[in-house]
Formats: structure tokens, sequence, C-alpha cells
């Protein structure tokens, strides 16, 4: 993983200086609440329902066994035991005191991390594919170009200042497990002819309000030209972005109102003068950060003494969290390992410090010390030999992080909802709760196949409710909680956002239309199809009439 | 009275502000909104200024950005970020050599994140504590990408290891 040099320290150490000040000068009543907060988004920290929440980056989703011991020390310390994976591959902190914000950032700083640009009208936390590096189905791993891009965004002295949030994600393989296509900016990482790396870039995607799926406005840019071609798109977004109305504010309205061709020669026009410029990338720049995310050869692992075949058989369980939750390493002989938080009466992304010490353990016992967080809200070991699994699953199991159910309708992604959230309409992670303890039978789960059910607690769709294959969405109906049901979303390399059911439902209903959504899909599938692709089939209709009757 | 924060520290505004609604002729140093001085600019003296809003479409009058003596963007909130890519673009691509100065709505702790999009000095609010903002521009900052004022990333500038 990259290593942060003088340079990447001096920063951050002065960063966290700065923020120490601008802390100092609210608490004495020389900031007002409004200056304090456009300087504190900057730096991660929201005040939410009930206390600060600290919004700490992960770039990339990507974390070294000592930074999640840091993580794990600062949650004990710091807050309440525990910490929350967000949907941006991040780690929150919901109960720090304030005044102790910049003694936590002076921690951060010690293990090169910070909390710079998680929140604000900035560029967030580029984030990726959480299996990038390792995953069998790679081209190129992204996270050298997502870091690339990373050190160009940090403090922008013309970007900082956005009409509103900007997301960038980066993939590299023949999946799509970035979900590019509802980003700002989304960028697919290839290999041209030549085996340089090109990139395809996509702009104008995105949840919250108006779900819009991203528009190609470029195909095979040189690795040179990418920062350029990104400033150029971030100029034009910038000078022309409405900032009248925050929910018309994102980029996707901008590229919708002009056209993606007009916008993209808006881009071109902008880009002529920046094209091979000073910020061109120097290939030494590239190979130095390239360099760091080189990957040992992994030593060749010895046939394990009992056969994973046989620990299969004998142990059901085991086989199906095999199934689910283990995905084919690049390298024979090891396998990339997804730790599930999503069990039920804990919030989804939820982790203990105890969880995040035993985590930060097995990478270092089972791989090369390193962690990643994915955008559903997991923990991912990416190099654990075959022959470790068995054992791994165990001690796993016993801090209740073994859960056979990745992928499944109880790998629920959810945002942090009412209970937390000032933003929101409604509680989400009672609904995620309920749903999690009525679907708890893991044989029921593997039948009904890889189904994505994502909540989120209000339009900003911070749990991507527009493209789980369900979508439940909380709504405001007179001051009364209430949610809407969407169906057929998906994010990935045929992505598309889901169809409302109908009318919405009071929170005790909610299980029960899920139930009968399911019930659909088991009597109309064929042979092996998967919920989405029988949705694809049969469309909302069937869904319509079990759920609201024929009168609907 | 407006506060200046410039290359010469913090010095008493030294320019009247024509405003947009009724321009006329000031005596003395002043900035005044660019469709007067386009109108104006033959009997208004040589180093009066101009003003723009945060929108201002520099094309639309590149042809006189060379020969201005002082040009001023007026923030009506410091999250414009608008005024930001304006700046760069007056000084990167329009040639723009005179003095670039913020005006309205600029805050104490951005100074310094203006100062690299090209500005030079700042036109603060009453309730601006310039001693920080004069602190802000003087310490030595460790940044990644180019600038107006350093146009190289910090990987063309030093050697990364």
């Amino acid at each position: 993983m990259y290593r942060y040099d003088t340079l990447d320290k001096a920063f951050v150490s002065q960063r966290v200086e700065e923020f120490r000040d601008q802390t100092q000068r609210y608490l004495d009543g020389k900031l007002s609440d409004e200056e304090f907060l456009q300087l504190r988004l900057r730096n991660g920290l929201y005040i939410q329902r009930l206390a600060p929440m600290l919004r700490v980056a992960v770039p990339y989703g990507t974390l070294s066994s000592t930074q999640l011991r840091k993580l794990a020390h600062i949650s004990r310390h710091y807050d309440k035991g525990y910490g929350h994976l967000s949907t941006r591959q991040n780690m929150q902190f919901n109960w720090p005191e304030l005044a102790e914000v910049p003694d936590i950032l002076a921690e951060l700083a010690e293990v090169d991390m910070h909390a710079i640009q998680t929140s604000g009208s900035c560029v967030r936390n580029v984030t990726t594919d959480q299996f990038a590096g390792v995953a069998a189905d790679e081209i190129l791993d992204p996270r050298p170009y997502c870091e690339l891009i990373r050190q160009w965004s940090t403090s922008h002295p013309e970007f900082d200042w956005l009409p509103r949030k900007f997301k960038i994600a980066v993939n590299g393989a023949d999946s799509d497990r970035a979900a590019v296509d509802v980003h700002d900016i989304g960028i697919d990482v290839r290999k041209a002819s030549t085996g340089e790396p090109v990139f395809d870039i996509k702009v104008g995607g995105g949840l919250g309000r108006t779900p819009v799926i991203a528009s190609l406005i470029r195909t095979g840019l040189a690795v040179e030209h990418l920062l350029t071609y990104l400033e150029a798109i971030l100029r034009v977004y910038n000078r022309y972005g409405r900032r009248d109305n925050k929910y018309k504010a994102r980029i996707k309205i901008l590229v919708r109102a002009m056209t993606a061709e007009k916008f993209r020669d808006e881009v071109d026009a902008e880009w002529v003068h920046l094209e091979n410029g000073p910020g061109t990338l120097t290939q030494a720049e590239v190979a130095r950060v390239c360099a760091d995310f080189d990957r040992p050869n992994l030593a060749a692992q010895p046939a394990p003494a009992q056969p994973l075949a046989e620990a299969r058989i004998a142990n059901p369980v085991f086989s199906r969290w095999i199934a689910n939750n283990v995905y084919p390493h690049k390298q024979t002989g090891y396998a990339v390992v997804t730790l599930s938080t999503k069990v039920p009466g804990v919030a989804p992304g939820d982790v203990t410090d105890r969880q995040m010490e035993a985590v930060a353990a097995w990478a270092d016992r089972f791989g090369l010390g390193e962690i990643r967080i994915s955008h559903e809200q997991n923990f991912v070991l990416p190099d654990v030999p075959e022959a470790k699994l068995f054992e791994l699953w165990q001690e796993a199991d016993a801090q209740r992080l073994g859960t056979a159910n990745v992928g499944t309708l109880n790998d629920i992604i959810c945002c942090p909802g009412g209970d937390y959230c000032s933003l929101a309409n409604a509680k989400s992670i009672p609904i995620a709760e309920a749903l999690q303890r009525r679907f708890d039978d893991l044989d029921y789960l593997h039948d009904l196949g890889p189904i994505d059910l994502n909540i989120s607690g209000c339009m900003n769709a911070c749990g991507h409710h527009h493209v789980g294959h369900i979508g439940i969405l909380g709504v405001d109906k007179k001051g009364a909680e209430w949610y809407q049901i969407s169906i057929g979303g998906h994010a990935g390399k045929d992505s598309s956002l889901g169809q409302i059911l109908g009318p919405s439902f009071s929170r005790a209903d909610v299980t029960r239309v899920i139930e009968q959504i399911l019930e659909v899909y088991l009597d109309c599938r064929v042979r092996d199809e998967t919920f989405i692709q029988c949705f694809r089939r049969i469309g909302l209709e069937p869904f319509k009439a079990q759920v609201y009757g024929q009168a609907a | 009275m407006a506060k200046l924060l410039s290359a010469d520290g913090i010095v008493a505004e030294d320019r009247t502000w024509v405003d947009a609604d009724a321009p006329s002729p000031v005596a003395g140093p002043a900035i005044y909104p660019l469709a007067y001085w386009l109108a104006h600019r033959d009997v208004l003296p040589a180093d009066s200024g101009v003003w723009l809003d945060v929108d201002a479409e520099p094309a639309e009058f590149a042809e006189v950005i060379p020969t201005l003596a002082l040009i001023a963007i007026r923030f009506d909130a410091f999250t414009d970020g608008r005024g930001l890519s304006l700046a760069v673009l007056l000084r990167s691509r329009f040639g723009f050599r005179g003095e670039l100065r913020a005006a309205g709505s600029v805050h104490e702790d951005l100074v310094h994140y203006m100062h690299r999009c090209g500005f030079d000095s700042y036109l603060m609010r009453d309730d601006s504590d310039l001693a920080i903002a004069r602190r802000a521009l003087e310490v030595e900052r460790t940044t990644y990408q180019g600038s107006v004022i350093t146009p190289e990333p910090a990987y063309r500038r030093v050697a990364r290891s």
C-alpha cells in the first residue's frame, strides 16, 4: 500500500495544527457557528443529532493493521468503543467530544491518516473495488491512480469550494465492484493494446434525489493526462454548476442540463489549455506511486493437511461461508475473505474496538497486514492462505464476523438513519434489524441467491437504495416515518436504477412486503435465475399485484 | 472602513469602491464596475481598477485584461468557489499581471488558498481578524498541486520517495 513520504507527513501535520487553531478559536467564540461549520466539514466533522460525528478517511478503503489498531484505540479512548464502516469505505466515530477532535486528528496523523475532505462541498475520498490488487478478475490495480487523484484533490486551492460534494470512483476489474456508474466521475482503468494503462471517463452519475447513470465522455485517456483532464472537468463544474439550490447542485444536474455532448465539448475546450502543461503526470511520479502497490509474490502454499473440500463436507456452515464470503485470489493457494458485520442486533457496519483488534491480528497472521473496507460496510482480508480459511472462519465466527451472508439479502447496506443523522426522515437501522431477524435462515438465504437490499433514511441516499435490487427509502409523511420500496436497481457493469413499487408502508409492514416480493421471485424464477435477472424479465407488475392486490 | 491586507501588510482601504447601481467618476483611485469602466475608460484615470462578480466571463473582455492595473473579484459568500476559478483563469489564461484583489466575503482562514489562485490583496470584512489572515499567508505550506504562484505540482518541485 501507499507509504507516506516526508511531504505527505508534513502536509497532514500542518493540517492538524491548522484545525486545532480553528477549533480553539471557535471554542473561544472567535469563529461563528456558520464559519466553523464550513471549516470543520472540510475536516470530516459533522454535528449530528446527539453528538459530533468524525468521519476518518480510509483512502480507497485500504488500511494497514497498524492503522486499524489506531482506530480501535480511538474508539476506546475518545468514543464508546465502536466505530462505523461507511458506504464510502471510511470509518465514522459517532461520539467524540468536539474539544478532543484535534487530539484524535493528531493520533491519526501518527499512523498517516486524517479526516480531510470526508465531508463538505469538495472532492471526497476516492473509492474503488475492495478487492483491488488481489481479485482474480482484475485487469489493473486501480489504487495507484486513486492515490494520485487523492493527492491532487487534497486541499486543492481552486476546488475546495465546489457547488456540492464530489465523489470519484475508479475500477480496474472485469466486474465493477466500485459502482463507477453512479459517481460524479466514474473511471474505468484498462490496458491499451500497448499494455499501457488508459482511462475511460464517465461523468454525472449519482444517487440522491435525482438518480442518474453517468455518461461516458472520454475513452482511452493516457495516464499522464489523467489529472489535467480531471482539472478541466472540475473547472467547468466549479464555474457552471448550480449554487442556488443544493438539490440541483451536483454535477449530474449540470451534465443533464447541458447534455453530455455539450458538457464534453466544454471540458475538451478547457483541456486544450491544460494538456501537456505542468499538471501533466511524470513517468517518475506514476512509477513511484505504482511501486508502493507492487505486490510481493506470496509464498507458494503447501497442500493443506485436510483439503478444503473435505472440511466443507464436514461442516455445511463453513461451506456456505466459503461460497458466499470467499472470492478467488489472483494467486492460487490464496483467497480474498469478506468478514461480514451484518448480524442481527448490530447496526450494519458497526464494529467494536475488540473486533477491530481481532481483524488487525488476522491481517498480520493470515496476510500481509493489510485490510480493506468495502462499500457494503464489511471488512476484507485480501491475502488469506486457503489452508488457513477454516481456522480464520472459526475465529471470525467467535467474534461475530464470520456470518456466511455476504451478497445475500441479509448483507444489508444501511445508512445511520434517524437514530443518528440529523438529515434523516426515518430510522433505517431498526428496519435492517427486523429484516435480519426475519431472514436469518442461511439455507433460505442461500436459496434466494445474490440479493442486494439497501436502506436509506432519506433522499440523500447514503444507503444507496436506488441501486439495491430491493431498495428501501425512509420518507416523512406528516411527521410519521414511512418507507417507500423500489425494485430492480443494480450497481455494476450493467447498472440500473430501482423502480418504485407504489405507495409507501409503515414500519410494521416493511418485513411483510419484503416477504411478498421474495415470494414472487421464488414463484417466477426460471432455473437458477437470480433476483435481478428475474425482475428484468418479468418487470414490476407481478410484484405490484402481489403486494397491493389486484386493485392496485 | 474595510481593512486591506496586501503585500505591504495591513493598511487602510486605498481605493473608493464604486457600486454598480449609479456609478459615476470619483476623485482619486477607485474601483469601477466592469461595464461602467468599459464604457468610460477613455476618461477614467489609467490606473483605475474594475470589479467583477464571481460569474464574470473573462473571454467577453479578454483584450483589455492585460491592460488593467487592478481587478477585484467580489465574493458574496466565502463558500462560492467560482471566484477562485475566475482568478486562476485571469492569471493563467488571460494574461492579467496587475493587482488581483479579493473583496466581499473573504475569510481569514482561506486567504492562503486564494493566494495560490493568484490573489495578492484582500479587502476583509470589518469583523475579520487580519492578524490571523496575515499569519496564514506567512506560514510556509506543504502543498500537492501546482497553482498560479507555483505552477509545478509537488512531484516536479521536490524529490519524492
